[in-house]
Parts: structure tokens; C-alpha cells; sequence
């Protein structure tokens, strides 16, 4: 072979190898966005923990059984794993402060910390699965519109999603008088006792502890007051998920601005027919805006009538009758009480029967069109949560305009007319980029001024840029740090408003084994926890402490402190979590490390079932 | 004898260095080259014999230059040319070269036709057909199959290769070739036939050669005049029979003993000790001096000039000894009584 | 070997990487956990709704039937129905490649040509003042995160001298009229150019050292090869040595070419995000957390296939630039 055919090789070798190299590179990088693979397999716990402490004071109580542990205590509580969801944007940095205001003093306790970041997906997947690779999740219920009535998060803690039968129950709690309680209330037609009956379940589940509170989940969003009018905002603040304050402010431009531009996150305008839609998040953005329901939630999370005059609800609660008002559909038409039969016994029927995913109505609805401005809804039993729940969230469609799109014969594949009787028609859209609203007058309750366009933003960071630079005149969905850095930055010409979901933020202790199935452990915990350091740190003291146990804000509907037990201080207090475990009969050894009380059981239930509903 | 078709007076050549480490690579080199002459030029790598052959076609790299002397081509100064000047007046069609390394020196990705299409397209009025026709002639003469000319390099063996390059060397016709080491990358069988091949072109073409070697044995055998070089100075030049017969320069002398001679295959091989100097500053001494087993102090005191040797025409060695030599060196000059040449042997 | 019979084998290998990246992909997504009704549960369906969609979506199915699904599937044409956006991936995905290729294109064209340039000028004046500022300067900018330096830019061009805006293909206004018409027609607006200098120029600056360095060391060692010193005393021309030289030192550079035009697809993810450039790399993050198997699986091939074919021509092409790589092939 010629010596040029050798330097021919040599350069093919370089070249190849320069390809795989970039290649790999760029599959890792592709696939870096992907999460962590399995997690770890945990076997490190049992050899950390027990082994370890049992060597340094074996040599004293040879005596006997276990031998290891400080004489009439138990095993050591091994190091605790707590695992948190790594893609939640801002949550996520609320998260990571949360575990380590716990990691701060878990030496004063005589514990040991370690964090396991997941993906939102594997998370859930992991706590469905009762897996027991983490002690806790430290997670947020996401503040979906339907949740502004307790039924959803009260059913997802029922027993009968605990354990390892792939159903979530974020703590794996497992209590059957409180679920006995939530099964009850979810049919109970008069108001006033069902409160009661939530009152109780929420009692029992405050006392239990399943969720550890740490502080309200702040809104906070920007308004360039150059290019638009401030807002009035309530308690909810203004969101992407909750543009009650802008239309209830007129949604005015100012200083020659004609369009209103905001950005929306990039979960958002994943489908266009929003019965549907993937995510609920974007739900809050269609009932607000563009497809009024009767009624629906204001910005203090107060119902107010909409296209509906008011209503009436029967004595048993399987009858409720609205009267609507004067209002038309974007096309023109009026918004009579045959659309309003139309469109809640059509998203019943695909919801029980079809692919319809969220819209929860009850089994069995029918809607009786008594005239053209009255519907009575009935249901063969009380259906409480239809007026808390599914009615103010979607909104009246037409329903000539979608029988002739062909939604009947094929409810999630028809050319979406997109109309509704908001405030706000939606004029263009685009899957995944933009959705441009424009006023509409045939509203009775909300009178807007400006047309809005909304561009998808993936980063928070690069909305603060936008925003800052003039490019975007309402940013919501900030974190709050973005929110005071604006504030700086632009001075008076923006509106900072800050407002708080309706659900808070807390940690998720996996009560299926130990340490988190014992209360006393929970409750140490929830001493530990410094919320009003985390106000601080994470909300720049813009939201609030949460020091009640339960999964709902202060400023939720159903808040009601009179039930609720008090979970612990506003700052932390380790000597009370010392005492707390130390009464419990926990210990420690002469190095500080926690044990657990003698012949304390370390599983609620075998790994790999469910729990027995006679025993919890 | 006719005009001379190259010559080198008093030529200094020195390659420039960043860090002021000047090379002096050729110091006060004299020679000529008469026309149809083959001209052996003769010595040690590192001698500088390359960097003539460089020079006289402009090809020295860019930090090479002559900082003194003249250098006449048919009797025209071109030591300081320019790049177009040499390409206009001097490269290729007047001279041509047989590089050192013909292997690497074919681009590797032009076929041989369009290399010579090239040649034609800057030095000669020929259309493409004709250029790779006088190609396809060539190719006959030196031996290589007509049917390869678009071919790439890659597709020929050494041997061919480096006929092939003697082509290219003969296309335009040149009046001198300057053939550099023209077989060291080459094994002994094909080395021999390239030579012949080189030395059989005198009778049919008109041209110069100026063959490069450090195979004195190879000048002796092939070339009418020669050149010895050592250290950067010419030692000694002559006609080849003068140079053989009558060697006066005692690198010259030493040199000669150290190839094998065909006639006394049992002669033991002298070996020359030491090395040439670092020529890294001005050289105002013989580089020879320090391996001279007849060295004097002055030696070392300047730079020897030219002596004409006694009784031969254009034979001159630089060496202020030259005189003494047949003495000084009568042992290495007389070879052995006893040893017989196996050639006289055969007459 | 012939040159027909060589093309044939190195198709069938293409096809057979590009089925079997394919392959690979749909196991490698199946084994992370959760899966896109993880989501759902999380935002409160119920069971039984959960059990039914993922009836729909099939992946109830044994992994096999999945598996066969999709692959016949992929080899009619049809790459699935996104599970998050109920519409075919494939309407989804085309228009954000078009976005991020129209980014990325130019961008990565021009980052070959003028660092190829620049690395033929600076190898050209080894030792210069030049050379080594030109090479640091290079370094520094592939060295920086991507991300950070488009912040850079964006913090010295719009926040300090307002020129050029942070953010999105043109103003949401305008966006929204281009949308009905010719994808060219907005090539025509001066904004678009303007919301594209920026992202543009990270991206030119962040890759310009590949060819930049390669380009310099291949001319530094095609300068001191023997067939240019003998090119130079056949009497030719130094514009034409020039050119002899960039065409031997191109050779490298002209290789890495279209791999890195695939693999920048990659790195373009966070350069999109924060130039919120509506490209397919938003679309990836997003889909990847959600677990949009369809989605993913589908982006994720392209990128393979586009290195693999770029691969497949390099090879074909560096067959044509260098004549000697189909020996090397012959002897095989």
C-alpha cells in the first residue's frame, strides 16, 4: 500500500472520531433535559443508617437483641431522602429552599438529608407506586381551576389511592374515617351540611398532618404602566392562569400603546378546543377571557354571575335553576338556554363516555331549556361540586356553530370555530406561539378595552428582558425575585402585582413507611421548617406563612381556620420538634443521632401492597 | 568550452530566525555550470546544497534569502527576483526541478493530466488537448503507460511516480534541470534505473543538469563537472575527472575514501570524524577545520579563498593548504600496492 | 470495489442506523418512568379517565405491539399523534424545524465561512500578534456557556444600546400577520432581521471556533506540505497557491460541516429559550418533561437521521474533494 492510502486513513480515523465525539455530546445534551434515568435503588439507606450507628456503640450493651442502639431505643432513623420535582420553574426554587431550610438544622435533630431531584412524571409515578426510594416529596398541588372546591384534593388523599396500586395520594395517607367522610360530602345537595361534612374530613386530616404547610404560592406578575392601564387586583393577583384583574379593570392601553402584549408560559396553547385541552392550566385563560361560563371565580376567588342573572339551587340539591342575561356569542348570535342544554349535557356525555378529559360534570346531567333565558340543570343526585367546581370553569359554547364544525361526530378532530361569549374573541391562533384577543361587546359583564396578543415565553428570565425592554407591556407568571427586580429596574413605570393561588406550597412526608407514617415525626418537622425564612428567601416577603395543616390558602373559599390544627410556628422551633420526638419516646445516641423509639414499627404496610381499610 | 549557463559568485545565503538565531546556510559559494554540462553538486545533508537548488529557482522559504553575491542565469542576475519575475523568467520553462520527495510532492488530488494542463496554461500558449497530448509523449519517453496520464498520484508506485515527475520536469523543455537527491526515496533497483534513466536524457535532450546528491560516487559516475560542499562553503569544484584524480581539499580527499569503490570492493571505508558546525554566525573560518586531520590556526583565522589547481583548467579548491595536499595526503591519495582493482583485473 | 457497489453498501448501512436509532430511541423513552397521564393525575383526573386515555394513546399495549406499531407507523409515513397537543406530530413539528433551520442554516453556514476564512487568514500569519488573539478570542466564545453570551449580547445591544429586541421572531403583531401568508414573506420585513441579528450572532460567535482552529492547523500543514512547494516552482502564481491551499485545507472543515449543522440543532435548545426563538427546541424541553413520547422520539430522530445523512454525504462528498478516500474504501 502506498504511503498516501496510510495518511488517507489516519484522516478517516480523526474525522470519525471527531463525529462520535460530537454526536455523543449532542445526544447527551438532547438527552440531559430528561431527567435522571431511575433514581438511585436506595440501597445505600439500610447500610448508612443502622450498620453505621451499631458499630460506634456496640461494645457497651453487648446484651441481648439487637445490641446496637442506645439502650431502649430502636433503630437509627437513616438518612432521609427527600425528593422534589426538578422541572417546576419557580416552584422548583421554592422547593430546593424548603428542603434546605429542613437540612440547615437537621443536625440539631440528629438527622442526615439528602435531596433526589425528579421530573414531575416520575415523581407521580413514583408516589403512585408507593416505591419508598424517598422519605418525602416535597411537591405543590397545581392550582387548577376545578380545585377552587376541595372535592378533588380531598378524594386524592382517600385511602383508596394509597399504596402501591398506581393511583396518587401525594402523602400515601391512609385514614378511613376521613375518607369515609369525603365520599360522603361529594353527594350531599345542601350547601351548608356539605360544608360541615368537609369541615369534619379537613379536621381529621389537619390533625393527621398528611401535608406539612410551608407558605401561600405567590402570583406575581408586571404592568408596563407606559403602555398599560394599572390594574386593580384582588387576592388572586393577576396570573397566567387568572386574568380576572385585567378584565375586570377594562384591560385598558395607555401613552399610544393600541395591543396589549403579555407573554403566557410555555405549557400554555397546547390544543385549541379547551374542553379538551391537555393541561388545565390553560383553562383559567379560556373561562376568563373568551368562553364565559354562567358564573365563574373573581379575582378574590369570590363566584360572580356571568351570562347567568343568578340562580337557584332546589332544597335537595338535584335542581338548580339560572336565568340568564342578555349576551351573544362572538358570531353574533345570542346565548340562549338551548346552547347552555346544549353544551353541559354534550361535555357530560364525552366525559363519561367520550375522550373528553376535565370537564367533570356529573353522570347522567340533564339541562331542561324552560325558556329562552332559563335552564334548570338536574341530576338524579345532589351534584354539589357542578356550581363550586365544573360550571364556573367552562363556559357556554354556541351550539349551531360547533354541530356544524362536526364536533358531534367527532368530538376532539373538527375544525375548532373558537367561540365562546367572553369578553375577548379570539381572533388568531397558534398552537405553541400565539393566540391575539380582541374585544367583544356582547359581554353583560365585563367591557374590555384593548386587544391582547400572547406570546408563548419559555423563560422567566427572558420575559423579565422583554418586559424590561419595552417588548411586552403585561408579564405574568414571574417569580417573585423577577417581580422586585423589575421593580428596580423600571421604577414607577411598573405595576408590581403580587397576589397568592389558592393552593400553598409544603412537603408531602410518605406516611406508608418510617419515619413519615409517624405523627410525631411530621409534626417535628413541620417545626423545623423556618416559613417565615422562606417568605423571606424565596417571596421576598410578598406572600404569607401558612402555620394551619391544610392543602388550601387563606384566601381559598373553603378556608376555615375553626376546624383546622395548628401546624406549627411561623419560624422554626427545634427544641419543640426535640420535644415533640423525645415525649414520642425517640432518642438520641452520644454523637446526637436520632433512634427510633423502641419496637417502633417502620412500615405502615408491606412495600408493594395497599393498605387494609380496617386498619387505618 | 562554451558560455556558462549558471553561475554562483561569492553567494551568501542566510535563513532569518524570530529569535535572531540567524542560519548562515551558504557562505561565499562560487561555481559554474557550463552549458550541456552535468553538474554534480556533492556533500552532507545540512551542507546547504538544497538551499542552492532552492535559490536558483527562488524557491527558498519565506525567512531565506541572499544577502550577498550574484547569482547569473544565461548571464542575467536573478538573485533578487521576485516571485513573478521567477515565474515569468525562470521557473519552469528555463529551469525545472525533480524535487527531493516525489511522493509527497504530486498534488494527491489533481490527476496527473491536469497537473501538466496547468503547467501548460501559465507557461505555454497549448490547448488542453495539447497539453495532455506532450503529456502522453512524455510519458512515452520516460517509460510510463500512455494510458495513465489522468491518473492521480495515488495510483502510481514510487518508481512511476518519480518518472512521472521527470516528465513534468522535461515538459516545458527546460535548459537546466536541477534534480535534488532525485533518488533517495527510491529502493537501489529503481535508484539505478532513474539514474540511467537521468544520465541517458543528455544525448537526447539539450539541457543542464544539476544533480544533487550526497552519493559522490553517483557524481562520479554521471556528471561532467562536479562541486564538493561542506558546512556551507564550496570546498572544492572541477572537472569530475580533475576532481577524482586530483582531489586537493581535504573533505574533498576524505570524502572519496568514504564510498565504496567499485574497483576495491575489500577496501575498508574511511570515516570522517566530528560534525559540520552550527553555522549561526558570520563564517570567517573554514567549517572544515575542526574534523581536518591537517587543520592549522589559520584555518580557523578566515574564510579560505579560491587556489586554482595547478595544471587543470576551472579546477579550484578553498583551501589555504591546497598546495601541500598531494603530500599531506599522499596516503589516502596512492591506494594500496597490494590491493588491485578487480576492473584492471578484467581488462 | 466499484464506486456503485461502495454507495449501495454505504446506503443499506444508513438505512439500517437510521432503523435501528429508531428502534433505540422508542426503548430508551419507554424505560423513563411516568409517562404523559403522570401529568394528568397531577392535575387531578381521575383514574378511570387516566385509564381510558391511555387506552387511546395505546399504552395499555404490551411494549411489542407498541413497538410494532410504531414502526410500521414510521415507515407509511405516519409519525403519531402528539399525546399533549391531539394533532399529528408531524403538523406540529415542521414548522418549528423550518423556525430553528432558518436560524440555524445561515448561521452555522456563516460561522463556517467566515471562521473558515478567518482561520486560513490567521494559519496564513502563524506566530502574529493576530494568530494568537484570533485564537483566544475564538476560545473565550466557545467557552462561555451559549446561553450566557446570548444574555451578554442581549444585555449590551438592547438593554444598554437599544438596538436590537430580546426576544421572538418579529413583534407579536407582526408575527401574527405572517402567519397566514408564504413563509418567505417575512424575510421581507426589516424587524424579522432585527429580532434575528442577536440569536444570529451567538450562535456564529459560540460555534466559530470549530472551524475557526481547524481551518488554521489544516492550512498551517497544507503550507508545509512538498506538493505546494513544487506547485510553487512549476511557476505558479500565488493566487493560485492560495486557492490550492484552502481547497486541501477545506477538506476537514467541509467534514465537519453538516455535523455540525445537525448537532447545533441540539445546542440551539437553550439559545431558543433564551432568544425565545420559536424553534423546535422549546418544543423538545417542554415535550421531554411532559413525556410526549410521540413528540420526542420523533424530534429526536430527525436529529439522528440528519447526522446520519450528513455523515452519509460527507462520505460521498470527501470521495469527490479527495480521490484517495475511495481506495482506502477499495481495501476494505
Amino acid at each position: 500500500m502506498p504511503p498516501s492510502g496510510n495518511r488517507v486513513e489516519e484522516k478517516g480515523i480523526d474525522r470519525r472520531q471527531a463525529l462520535k465525539v460530537i454526536s455523543v455530546a449532542s445526544a447527551a445534551a438532547l438527552a440531559g433535559c430528561g431527567g435522571n434515568g431511575e433514581g438511585g435503588d436506595g440501597g445505600d439507606d439500610g447500610g448508612g443508617g443502622d450498620d453505621g450507628g451499631g458499630d460506634d456503640d456496640g461494645g457497651d450493651d453487648d446484651g441481648g437483641d439487637g445490641g446496637s442502639s442506645p439502650e431502649g431505643l430502636g433503630e437509627r432513623v437513616p438518612t432521609l431522602t427527600f425528593q422534589y420535582w426538578s422541572d417546576q420553574g419557580p416552584p422548583t426554587v421554592l422547593f430546593e429552599e424548603t428542603i434546605s431550610s429542613i437540612q440547615s438544622v437537621a443536625s440539631d435533630i440528629g438527622i442526615e438529608v439528602e435531596t433526589q431531584p425528579m421530573t414531575t412524571a416520575e415523581g407521580i409515578t413514583a408516589v403512585s407506586d408507593d416505591v419508598r426510594d424517598f422519605h418525602l416529596a416535597v411537591n405543590s398541588h397545581g392550582p387548577d381551576p376545578g380545585r377552587l372546591d376541595p372535592n378533588g384534593l380531598l378524594q386524592a388523599y382517600s385511602i383508596g389511592n394509597a399504596g402501591s396500586n398506581g393511583q396518587y395520594n401525594p402523602s400515601n395517607y391512609a385514614n378511613t374515617e376521613y375518607s369515609d367522610l369525603v365520599n360522603e360530602q361529594v353527594s350531599m345537595g345542601v350547601p351548608d351540611e356539605r360544608r360541615e361534612v368537609v369541615g369534619e374530613a379537613m379536621s381529621l386530616y389537619s390533625e393527621d398532618l398528611p401535608f406539612i404547610p410551608t407558605i401561600e404560592r405567590p402570583t406575581t406578575a408586571a404592568i408596563n404602566t407606559d403602555m398599560v392601564e394599572p390594574v386593580e387586583a384582588g387576592g388572586a393577583g393577576l396570573s397566567a392562569v387568572n386574568w380576572a384583574a385585567l378584565v375586570e379593570s377594562g384591560a385598558q392601553t395607555t401613552g399610544g400603546t393600541d395591543t396589549i402584549l403579555a407573554n403566557l408560559p410555555g405549557e400554555f396553547l397546547t390544543d385549541s378546543f379547551y374542553p379538551t385541552v391537555g393541561d388545565t392550566d390553560s383553562l383559567g385563560l379560556y373561562t376568563q377571557l373568551t368562553h364565559s361560563p354562567l358564573m365563574l371565580y373573581d379575582s378574590d376567588y369570590e363566584r360572580v354571575p356571568v351570562l347567568a342573572e343568578d340562580w337557584e339551587v332546589s332544597d335537595d340539591g338535584t335542581e338548580v335553576t339560572f336565568n340568564l342575561r342578555d349576551a351573544t356569542f362572538h358570531n353574533g348570535e345570542p346565548v340562549t338556554a338551548s346552547d347552555v342544554k346544549w353544551t353541559y349535557e354534550f361535555l357530560s356525555e364525552q366525559y363519561h363516555d367520550g375522550p373528553y378529559q376535565w370537564t367533570d360534570l356529573p353522570e347522567d346531567l340533564t339541562v331542561e331549556a324552560v325558556d329562552e333565558t332559563t335552564a334548570r340543570f338536574e341530576t338524579p343526585e345532589p351534584a354539589p361540586t357542578l356550581l363550586t367546581a365544573q360550571l364556573p370553569t367552562f363556559g357556554v359554547l354556541p351550539r349551531d356553530a360547533y354541530v356544524d364544525a362536526g364536533i358531534e361526530e367527532n368530538p376532539t378532530d373538527f375544525e375548532d370555530p373558537m367561540i365562546g361569549a367572553g369578553p375577548y374573541e379570539i381572533a388568531t391562533y397558534n398552537n405553541q406561539e400565539n393566540i391575539e384577543l380582541v374585544p367583544h361587546d356582547g359581554n353583560p359583564a365585563f367591557e374590555v378595552e384593548s386587544p391582547i396578543i400572547m406570546s408563548i415565553y419559555d423563560s422567566v428570565s427572558a420575559v423579565r428582558r422583554a418586559f424590561e425592554n419595552g417588548e411586552l407591556g403585561i408579564a405574568v407568571t414571574l417569580t417573585p425575585d423577577a417581580g422586585r427586580q423589575i421593580g428596580e429596574t423600571m421604577g414607577d413605570t411598573a405595576q408590581i402585582v403580587n397576589g397568592a393561588a389558592f393552593l400553598p406550597f409544603g412537603m408531602m412526608p410518605q406516611m406508608s413507611y418510617a419515619p413519615g407514617m409517624h405523627h410525631e415525626f411530621r409534626q417535628a418537622l413541620s417545626h423545623m421548617v423556618d416559613r417565615q425564612g422562606l417568605n423571606e428567601t424565596y417571596a421576598f416577603g410578598e406572600s404569607d406563612v401558612v402555620t394551619y395543616c391544610t392543602f388550601n390558602s387563606q384566601q381559598h373559599p373553603w378556608y376555615n381556620e375553626d376546624v383546622l390544627t395548628e401546624a406549627g410556628p411561623e419560624t422554626r422551633d427545634v427544641e419543640a420538634a426535640r420535644q415533640v420526638l423525645e415525649d414520642a419516646g425517640w432518642g438520641w445516641d452520644d454523637d446526637g443521632n436520632l433512634y427510633y423509639p423502641e419496637d417502633a414499627d417502620l412500615e405502615a404496610w408491606p412495600e408493594g401492597e395497599e393498605p387494609n381499610p380496617d386498619n387505618f | 568550452m562554451t558560455d556558462p549557463i549558471l553561475e554562483f559568485e561569492n553567494v551568501d545565503i542566510r535563513y532569518r530566525t524570530e529569535k535572531g538565531n540567524d542560519v548562515y546556510a551558504v557562505n561565499d559559494a562560487s561555481f559554474s555550470i557550463d552549458r550541456h554540462d552535468y553538474f554534480g553538486l556533492v556533500g552532507e545533508s545540512g551542507c546547504g546544497k538544497s538551499t542552492i537548488a532552492d535559490a536558483i529557482v527562488g524557491g527558498l522559504d519565506s525567512n531565506g534569502e541572499v544577502t550577498s553575491g550574484t547569482i547569473r542565469y544565461k548571464g542575467e542576475e536573478i538573485q533578487d527576483y521576485s516571485e513573478s519575475e521567477f515565474n515569468e523568467n525562470v521557473r519552469w520553462k528555463e529551469i525545472s526541478v525533480i524535487p527531493q520527495s516525489s511522493m509527497n510532492s504530486l498534488d494527491p488530488v489533481m490527476k496527473l493530466s491536469n497537473q501538466a494542463v496547468e503547467m501548460a496554461k501559465y507557461h505555454t500558449d497549448l490547448t488542453k488537448t495539447e497539453a495532455v497530448d506532450r503529456l502522453r509523449e512524455l510519458f512515452e519517453v520516460v517509460g510510463l503507460s500512455e494510458s495513465r496520464i489522468h491518473d492521480y498520484p495515488h495510483q502510481f508506485s514510487g518508481g512511476m511516480q518519480q518518472r512521472a515527475i521527470i516528465a513534468f520536469a522535461l515538459y516545458l523543455q527546460p535548459s537546466l534541470i536541477i534534480a535534488d537527491e532525485p533518488t533517495t526515496a527510491l529502493d537501489v533497483i529503481m535508484q539505478d534505473q532513474i539514474i540511467d534513466y537521468i544520465n541517458g536524457l543528455k544525448d537526447e535532450w539539450d539541457i543542464s543538469m544539476l544533480m544533487i546528491t550526497h552519493d559522490i560516487s553517483v557524481v562520479f559516475e554521471n556528471c561532467d563537472s562536479m562541486a564538493v560542499m561542506h558546512g556551507g562553503q564550496v570546498a572544492e569544484t572541477g572537472s569530475v575527472v580533475d576532481v577524482y584524480d586530483r582531489p586537493r581539499h581535504p573533505y574533498a580527499i576524505l570524502l572519496q575514501n568514504a564510498f565504496p569503490d567499485v574497483r576495491f570492493p575489500d577496501r575498508e571505508l574511511a570515516v570522517i570524524d566530528g560534525h559540520p558546525p552550527q553555522l549561526r554566525d558570520e563564517v570567517d573560518f573554514c567549517t572544515f577545520a575542526d574534523r581536518c586531520p591537517w587543520a592549522q590556526p589559520e584555518c580557523r583565522e578566515g574564510a579560505p579563498d579560491a587556489q586554482p589547481v595547478a595544471g587543470d583548467d576551472d579546477h579550484q579548491a578553498w583551501c589555504v593548504r591546497a598546495d601541500e595536499m598531494e603530500e599531506l595526503a599522499a596516503d589516502h591519495l596512492e591506494p594500496n600496492a597490494d590491493e588491485e582493482s578487480i576492473l584492471e583485473g578484467q581488462e | 470495489m466499484s464506486r456503485l457497489s461502495y454507495f449501495v453498501r454505504r446506503t443499506a448501512i444508513t438505512v439500517g442506523l437510521i432503523f435501528l436509532v429508531a428502534s433505540a430511541l422508542f426503548f430508551f423513552f419507554r424505560a423513563m418512568p411516568g409517562d404523559y397521564s403522570s401529568l394528568l393525575v397531577q392535575q387531578g383526573m381521575n383514574p378511570e379517565q387516566i385509564e381510558r386515555l391511555r387506552a387511546d394513546w395505546g399504552l395499555d399495549a404490551p411494549l411489542y405491539v407498541q413497538y410494532y406499531e410504531y414502526i410500521t407507523n414510521l415507515l407509511t409515513g405516519n409519525a403519531g399523534q402528539s399525546f399533549r397537543f391531539s394533532e399529528p406530530v408531524w403538523e406540529l413539528v415542521a414548522p418549528r424545524i423550518l423556525n430553528s433551520f432558518v436560524l440555524v442554516a445561515p448561521a452555522i453556514t456563516a460561522t463556517y465561512i467566515v471562521g473558515g476564512l478567518f482561520g486560513a487568514y490567521i494559519g496564513r500569519r502563524r506566530g502574529s500578534p493576530l494568530e494568537k488573539s484570533g485564537i483566544i478570542s475564538v476560545s473565550v466564545f466557545h467557552s462561555i456557556p451559549d446561553f450566557f453570551l446570548g444574555i451578554m449580547l442581549i444585555a449590551l445591544f438592547s438593554s444598554t444600546l437599544g438596538i436590537f429586541p430580546t426576544s421572538g421572531m418579529l413583534p407579536p403583531a407582526a408575527m401574527l400577520q405572517v402567519q397566514d401568508q408564504a413563509y418567505w414573506q417575512r424575510f421581507l420585513l426589516p424587524e424579522f432581521w432585527r429580532h434575528y441579528t442577536l440569536p444570529f450572532m451567538t450562535v456564529l460567535l459560540y460555534f466559530m471556533q470549530y472551524p475557526t482552529l481547524i481551518m488554521r492547523n489544516s492550512v498551517v500543514e497544507v503550507s508545509n506540505q512538498e506538493y505546494l512547494h513544487y506547485h510553487r516552482l512549476k511557476g505558479l502564481p500565488e493566487s493560485k497557491l492560495l486557492r490550492k491551499i484552502i481547497r486541501h485545507a477545506s477538506l476537514p472543515v467541509i467534514t465537519l460541516y453538516p455535523i455540525s449543522l445537525a448537532a447545533s440543532i441540539s445546542g440551539l435548545v437553550l439559545i431558543e429559550v433564551v432568544f425565545n426563538w420559536p424553534g423546535i427546541g422549546q418544543l423538545l424541553v417542554s415535550s421531554v418533561l411532559a413525556r410526549d413520547f410521540p413528540v420526542i422520539q420523533f424530534v429526536f430522530l430527525i436529529a439522528a437521521v440528519w447526522v446520519i445523512i450528513g455523515n452519509f454525504v460527507v462520505d460521498l462528498l470527501y470521495g469527490v474533494l479527495d480521490p484517495r478516500v475511495s481506495v482506502a474504501g477499495d481495501e476494505d
